[in-house]
């Protein structure tokens, strides 16, 4: 009966063969908030953000860097073989996700400590990190195949082999709590065995209990592809985008034969496919945001790259949001940190650290 | 300036029941006169006397300074006194320009002709409609202009217009009061009954107010004010509640009940997407041919979107498609049309047994099943709780104001327990004490937790009533703004731009 439904579907364009995208409406109706935020750094590649005691911490691709509170002069920390792809910081530790090297412990009690490693179990490719107690991390892994850097073939490979982690620092034990995921991008401790875990492909943020393992749909059919989930100072959660969906891409994502001979024959940053910047060769597919000439929507100029920060409340309902539009800068959003009444937004795309000044009392 | 037309003394009532009565009312020729009073104050009885529909039981009618008793339409017709009913008594089965001419077609007709002169004439009065088109297919504000067309093409020397504006766009409006100065020129006398007040105000020369039957204030438009009209209308005061006076914080967002994606039913939505929240007042406004309605029509499974890539229906996060009203009644959805004379409700039908059928349609439980017996406890349940003013428990529908008769639409809609309700002008023909009512029932609605959806044409009712609008252009929604971040000027300028 499915494959008969899926294929009526098919061919109606319905149920999950429709080409129909959420709006980005109600709480999360456009504005211009991250185009006018303070440029607080210029980091090329600015990702990762952890708010410690000593400063703000971020990775510019292999580099690990520290901004002293107040001042945006970055000092180099660390330099790895890879880029750095997650970040956590806790109990006096920080736990860095390497691409293709895995999780490594610096810091603390178990400093030097890795996972997924060459001959290790654990995650290989992490995408985000979180310290559930002082000896245990948890850590989501996007794809066992395709790293971090590359989420965009992933995403058109219509990847589903995305994971959650979790890392226990005492016995150096790692262990697979679900598995199957359509990319896992963020994770979020929520004070109770349920956590919060981004699943980017599936646009939806799940809630996976640690004991049993199951996992059941907290925010589901959002307008953008979700990355990381970064707790707020209300308890509640800032939830960061990689791009916004459109209908072409969705439309791609079901013509598979186009979809492959693209991935084999186009170079990369020319894919119709989201991304976390835009513009930057003429032979880009074209970012106009629903382009309109002679009266005419052009449906190859839809939005690839946008950037978006949507905080929730701690049920995971959105409350409002902070976007740069298709014709922003800011964007590929993909962390962000709130320490005080500020909110620190790394866009990755345009290579800028931001700050929102006031935005924790606003809320 | 000479009368045409003078009441003297005149009383007409129903089974004992006054309409109005005692009433000293003068028409002069080449004048706007503004006829106004709550629903239910006789305006539409008074102006149905002097076009010969009723005949008055006592006081007399002057015509031209001699007393007449028109016994029929036609025969008012005759005399010169034609009348544009509130609701349109056009024949849906023939066209635009068929209905025009209807009454006064030569022994041979060539309809290529008739075209060609309806379409002169539509166009000289600033109607966009297609002569050719089947008035059945026509929507509430074509089929409007029909029947004006209609009244001015037979020369009449006194036009009634009854509720004229209620279903024309801003736009329209303006090329219906260029016509009517037009006509005025002609030195033709027209009454304009209205519940829009400024209106009224802006382009009657002279006002007369009834309240109860009987005529409370009558004198020159430059000697009142809305203030004072509303007070002769209602005898309260009624300023602080009414549209666009009232200011609050919008509602903050609730749980997500309705989202919309990219619709898309027959060219008339086209790629449409929204969402609606719970615990809030979402408007939606547009001219007409936005596609409001229909879009309100088909979530609410009383239209079909298209059946290949149509878009899809999302209700609380599910996927849900209806082909008829019912299951999406089932499911929480309700539509509070805004043709309610068409599809509100049985004219002939009392309060109490058009609330049963509502009853009735939730589904039956072989327990306990609804018979007749529920007729007039609904009736008393639901007339307490909307203040339905009936003149008895077994009045029919048709015999009720406006006002009431809409409130028992709202009544049919509730009994089902709606988790998203849909209004669709929802004060369309109705008074201003009835509107107060209504829009307080609306925020009550949403403070119960209720998604509520508002579509209405006039600007300062979605104003009043609203927490998000939305604005809808050409079959799709093309703006959202928070009340608090938006003025009639904006919204204008998205609907039209």
């Amino acid at each position: 009966m499915t494959a008969i439904r899926r294929f009526i579907d098919r061919r109606l364009g319905r149920g999950e063969a429709a080409i129909t995208v959420p709006i980005l409406d109600g709480p999360l109706m456009p504005n211009a908030a991250l185009d006018d935020a303070e440029v607080f750094a210029e980091i090329n590649e600015v990702d990762n953000l952890v708010a410690a005691e000593k400063g703000l911490f971020c990775s510019s691709g292999n580099t690990l860097l520290r901004l002293r509170w107040g001042e945006a002069t970055a000092e180099e920390e660390a330099r790895f073989d890879a880029p750095i792809s997650a970040m956590a910081g806790g109990k006096g530790m920080l736990a860095l996700g390497i691409e293709g090297q895995g999780v490594v412990i610096r810091g603390g009690p178990h400093d030097g400590l890795c996972f997924g490693g060459a001959g290790e179990t654990g995650p290989v490719y992490p995408t985000s990190l979180a310290f559930l107690d002082a000896n245990t991390v948890l850590a989501t892994e996007g794809s066992d195949r395709n790293s971090a850097a590359n989420w965009r073939r992933d995403l058109m490979e219509k990847g589903r082999r995305g994971s959650l982690w979790r890392l226990d620092l005492e016995t150096g034990d790692a262990t697979r709590i679900l598995g199957d995921l359509g990319w896992a991008s963020g994770i979020a401790l929520t004070g109770s065995q349920r956590i919060w875990v981004a699943e980017s492909w599936r646009h939806r943020v799940i809630s996976v209990d640690l004991a049993t393992g199951t996992s059941t749909p907290v925010l589901e059919h959002l307008p953008a592809y979700p990355a990381r989930i970064a707790p707020a100072v209300n308890a509640g959660f800032w939830l960061s985008f990689y791009s916004v969906r459109n209908q072409l891409v969705e439309f791609i994502l079901r013509e598979d034969d186009y979809r492959q001979r693209m991935l084999t024959e186009v170079p990369e940053p020319y894919w119709m496919a989201p991304a976390l910047a835009s513009g930057l060769s003429f032979r880009e597919p074209m970012q106009g945001s629903q382009l309109k000439q002679m009266g005419v929507m052009k449906p190859y100029a839809v939005t690839r790259s946008y950037g978006l920060v949507v905080q929730c409340d701690p049920q995971m309902r959105p409350l409002r949001s902070f976007h740069s539009r298709a014709d922003g800068v800011m964007h590929g959003c993909v962390s962000v940190c709130e320490r005080g009444d500020e909110l620190y937004v790394a866009s990755k795309g345009a290579g800028r650290l931001l700050r929102l000044a006031d935005v924790a009392r606003e809320g | 300036m000479q009368n045409i037309i003078e009441m003297q003394n005149a009383t007409k009532s129903f089974g004992g029941v006054a309409a109005f009565h005692d009433v000293n009312f003068t028409l002069r020729k080449g004048e706007i006169h503004a006829l106004l009073g709550e629903n239910g104050a006789g305006k539409s009885t008074l102006t149905k006397v002097m076009a010969g529909v009723y005949r008055l039981n006592d006081g007399k009618m002057l015509f031209d300074g001699a007393e007449v008793n028109l016994a029929s339409p036609s025969e008012a017709l005759q005399n010169g006194v034609a009348m544009v009913f509130q609701e349109t008594n056009l024949v849906p089965a023939m066209t635009v320009a068929q209905n025009i001419y209807l009454g006064d077609e030569k022994m041979f007709n060539r309809l290529r002709g008739l075209y060609i002169d309806a379409r002169q004439f539509l166009v000289s009065m600033g109607f966009q409609v297609d002569p050719t088109a089947q008035v059945s297919t026509l929507g509430a504000a074509q089929k409007q202009m029909v029947e004006i067309a209609r009244a001015v093409h037979h020369n009449a020397r006194v036009i009634i217009f009854d509720e004229p504006t209620a279903t024309l766009t801003p736009e329209e409006k303006r090329h219906f009061f260029s016509l009517l100065d037009r006509l005025k020129a002609q030195d033709v006398a027209i009454i304009f009954i209205s519940h829009a007040l400024e209106e009224a105000l802006e382009v009657s020369d002279r006002i007369t107010v009834l309240r109860d039957g009987t005529l409370v204030a009558s004198g020159p438009a430059g000697e009142f004010t809305r203030e004072s009209v509303v007070q002769a209308m209602v005898g309260r005061n009624l300023t602080e509640t009414l549209h666009g006076t009232a200011t609050r914080e919008p509602r903050p967002y609730g749980e997500k009940v309705l989202s919309v994606e990219n619709l898309s039913s027959a060219g008339m939505v086209r790629n449409s997407s929204f969402s609606v929240f719970g615990g809030q007042v979402t408007g939606i406004f547009g001219l007409v041919g936005a596609g409001r309605t229909e879009m309100a029509k088909i979530v609410s499974g009383v239209m079909k979107r298209d059946f290949m890539h149509g878009g899809e229906v999302r209700l609380n996060g599910k996927p849900v498609r209806y082909r008829v009203p019912r299951p999406a009644m089932r499911d929480g959805i309700v539509y509070v049309t805004e043709d309610r004379k068409h599809d509100g409700f049985f004219e002939t039908m009392t309060v109490g047994e058009n609330l049963l059928l509502s009853e009735l349609s939730k589904g039956s439980n072989p327990i306990t099943p609804v018979t007749m017996r529920r007729v007039p406890e609904l009736a008393k349940e639901w007339g307490e709780k909307l203040h339905l003013k009936s003149i008895s428990d077994k009045a029919r529908m048709i015999e009720l104001s406006g006002g009431n008769q809409q409130k028992v639409v709202i009544a049919k809609s509730l009994i089902q327990a709606p988790k998203l309700i849909i209004f669709d002008e929802p004060t369309r023909g109705v008074d201003v004490g009835a509107i107060v009512e209504i829009h307080q029932l609306i925020q009550d609605l949403a403070d119960q937790g209720l998604a509520v959806v508002v579509i209405s044409s006039y600007l300062p009712e979605i104003m009043a009533v609203s927490d998000r609008i939305l604005v809808a252009k050409r079959g799709r929604i093309v703006e959202e703004m928070i009340v608090s971040q938006a003025s009639e000027e904006k919204i204008m300028f998205a609907a039209v731009h």
